[in-house]
């Protein structure tokens, strides 16, 4: 406690703030003197550097300047621009992304082409007009609603 | 003169019925194909045929082998034949088109069977019945009009 005591008094001695006495070790004040000038040489040449204040203000007002002006005079870049951009971020970064879902509707409209224009089922219906077999049985196999099945004439010779 | 004048009426009448209507050639085609129940098989040259045998004849058949087969593009009355393993003839016969569907006329021939049928262009149907080993004989008829280039 009495060592803290001493301590903060060598530290207001050193910077001025309270005046020497007898409790107060010499050698701590010297030791904080010294340690504040080497504090105080290592920031004044920063302090130097920062940009004079003028000129950040006058920064500032350009700014503001700048955001009062009305929205369609700033020049923004097009939807379009952007949407490009992406697209092509997307063709060579990701081509499967692009690639795999094109190829699919490539496939689908060359299915709808083929089923569109498959050539229709020749019509097989047939009409049998007279048959004749001196033995045996002659059978007509045929389905008149649907044109595309194909007759059958069963001839089933005796024995 | 008039002799003269009614010859050329009657040759300008005439000449349609004689020329114009004359019936186009028509392609037979002819295949003799060997079925039978037993494990499933189709000859290599009976795949255009798949899907008109599985129709016509399902589940009866399930191996499906050529025996022989014949195509040939005829006039009317022009015949096509092929030979049946059993040595009998067996012949389609082109006999013109219907006048007003243009319906191709075809009969057939084998044995003392004997068998007249109209059809439409491109149009198949088969005949059936007859043994072979241990199957039957399946016998498809097509027959398309040829079309001038």
């Amino acid at each position: 406690m009495w060592a803290v005591w001493r301590k903060k008094k060598a530290m207001q001695v050193a910077d001025g703030v309270a005046k020497a006495s007898s409790d107060v070790d010499q050698a701590e004040v010297l030791a904080f003197q010294n340690l504040s000038g080497a504090l105080r040489d290592a920031m004044a040449p920063r302090l130097e550097e920062l940009p004079p204040f003028e000129t950040m203000w006058a920064g500032v007002e350009r700014l503001c300047a700048e955001e009062a002006r009305p929205s369609e005079v700033r020049a923004s870049p097009p939807v379009w621009a952007g949407l490009g951009e992406w697209l092509r971020r997307l063709l060579f970064e990701r081509p499967t992304l692009v690639l795999a879902p094109a190829g699919a509707l490539v496939l689908a409209l060359v299915l709808a082409l083929f089923v569109a224009f498959r050539p229709g089922s020749p019509n097989n219906r047939c009409y049998v007009d007279s048959y004749d077999a001196g033995s045996g049985t002659v059978l007509i196999e045929q389905d008149m609603d649907d044109p595309a099945q194909p007759t059958v004439i069963w001839y089933l010779p005796e024995g | 003169m008039r002799k003269i004048a009614l010859a050329l009426v009657l040759m300008n009448l005439l000449a349609p019925a004689a020329f114009g209507a004359e019936d186009p050639k028509v392609s037979l085609a002819i295949t003799v194909i060997e079925a039978r129940k037993g494990p499933p098989f189709l000859h290599e040259a009976l795949k255009p045929l798949w899907e008109l045998l599985q129709k016509s004849f399902g589940e009866k058949f399930g191996y499906y082998d050529l025996v022989t087969s014949a195509k040939q593009t005829v006039l009317s009355e022009g015949r096509v034949e092929v030979s049946l393993p059993d040595g009998e003839r067996f012949a389609a016969i082109y006999g013109g088109l219907t006048p007003e569907k243009k319906l191709i006329r075809v009969s057939l021939e084998y044995g003392d069977f004997r068998t007249k049928v109209r059809i439409h262009d491109g149009g198949t149907f088969f005949q059936a019945g007859k043994r072979y080993r241990e199957g039957t004989l399946v016998i498809a008829i097509k027959a398309a009009i040829q079309r001038q280039p």
